[in-house]
């Protein structure tokens, strides 16, 4: 439908005179100049007064700024704010790493037996199936987590 | 606007992809308006437009890396929401453009069917008509006029963005301008 263009005839050459005048008007229309005598010339001024009316901009206000952050979340997401709530993030992480380390330091040896302990149950059906759930539910989550990532966001 | 030269898209194109703060916002500034020109005309639905706008520049960042710099940014940028407007025309099935006999008889048929110039007799009344005139054009030729006066964009930039020969536009726009004079012509006193 749309793929067939329907090709205009070219100009023949009484057209190619009158385009010319279509260009006259709109040079004398766009550089302002004074109004002309000739009807032919001032109707074409007056198509082209009408060509050059600026339309209503229909865009929200700060579509460039929402764009960007849809499009680009990590060059938004750079005040003030955010820099302190990495530095608080980093700060976080270091503790939660030290928590950890003295965790496993003070009761290491007691996970390590139950562990040790736990491992002939999980030979059992029970244990298989929770496995495979968990594994599923794994599979799920990045699938939909792909998929979301190749649609584009509207 | 004023015209960026080659250096300077080569300039913003870079700092977009390597995720300079603020440069893709920068480069939706820059040429919303245009995007906003040819998708309006194409389909003129406020709400589609902006969508389609949105689609436009989420596109174009996709796509930017494939940008050769072989044309001017605003040309790439304009072929691109000139195709995504196409789409939308398509999948709603409205013609693109329509056929054009040598007198465009058909076309000023139904530009003139809600056109009274009789009644026509302020000239704010003329352009209104004048304006629901352009509005009745086809898609194809509403955005050429648009692209050419508004935009000030050469025929050869406009060739680059829709893909037509640049002879198919010059007639396109030659053709649309004449059929919008005739419109007027019995107003005025001019021979159509």
């Amino acid at each position: 439908m749309n793929r067939e263009r329907p090709t205009p005839p070219p100009l023949t050459e009484a057209e190619e005179r009158e385009w010319l005048a279509q260009e006259r008007a709109w040079r004398e229309e766009r550089d302002g100049a004074a109004a002309s005598d000739d009807p032919a010339l001032a109707a074409y001024r007056e198509v082209t007064r009408a060509l050059r009316a600026p339309q209503a901009d229909g865009l929200p206000r700060g579509f460039a700024a929402t764009m960007a952050a849809r499009c680009d979340p990590a060059a938004a997401s750079t005040g003030v704010d955010t820099r302190f709530e990495q530095h608080v993030q980093r700060l976080l992480l270091i503790a939660l790493a030290v928590a950890a380390t003295a965790a496993c330091a003070v009761y290491g040896s007691q996970w390590l037996r139950a562990t040790i302990a736990a491992l002939p149950l999980l030979a059992s059906a029970t244990a298989l199936n929770w496995a495979t759930a968990l594994g599923a539910c794994l599979a799920l989550s990045w699938s939909l987590d792909v998929l979301r990532r190749r649609t584009p966001a509207r | 606007m004023s015209e960026p030269s080659p250096t300077d898209d080569r300039a913003l194109v870079t700092a977009v992809l390597g995720n300079v703060p603020g440069a893709f916002e920068r480069l939706v500034r820059d040429y919303q308006g245009l995007c906003w020109h040819i998708i309006q005309r194409m389909v003129r639905h406020p709400d589609d437009t902006r969508e389609l706008c949105q689609d436009t520049f989420l596109r174009v960042h996709q796509c930017l890396h494939q940008y050769r710099h072989d044309a001017a940014l605003k040309s790439w940028i304009g072929q691109v929401a000139y195709s995504v407007a196409r789409r939308h025309l398509e999948r709603k099935r409205i013609p693109l453009a329509e056929p054009v006999d040598d007198e465009g008889t058909s076309l000023l048929e139904r530009i003139g069917d809600d056109f009274d110039l009789e009644a026509s007799t302020a000239d704010a009344e003329v352009s209104r008509h004048l304006h629901a005139a352009i509005e009745g054009l086809p898609p194809l030729q509403r955005t050429l006029l648009t692209l050419y006066h508004l935009d000030e964009m050469p025929i050869g930039e406009i060739a680059g963005i829709t893909g037509l020969a640049e002879g198919t536009i010059k007639s396109h726009l030659f053709r649309s301008r004449k059929l919008l004079r005739d419109v007027l012509a019995p107003r005025i006193g001019v021979a159509a």
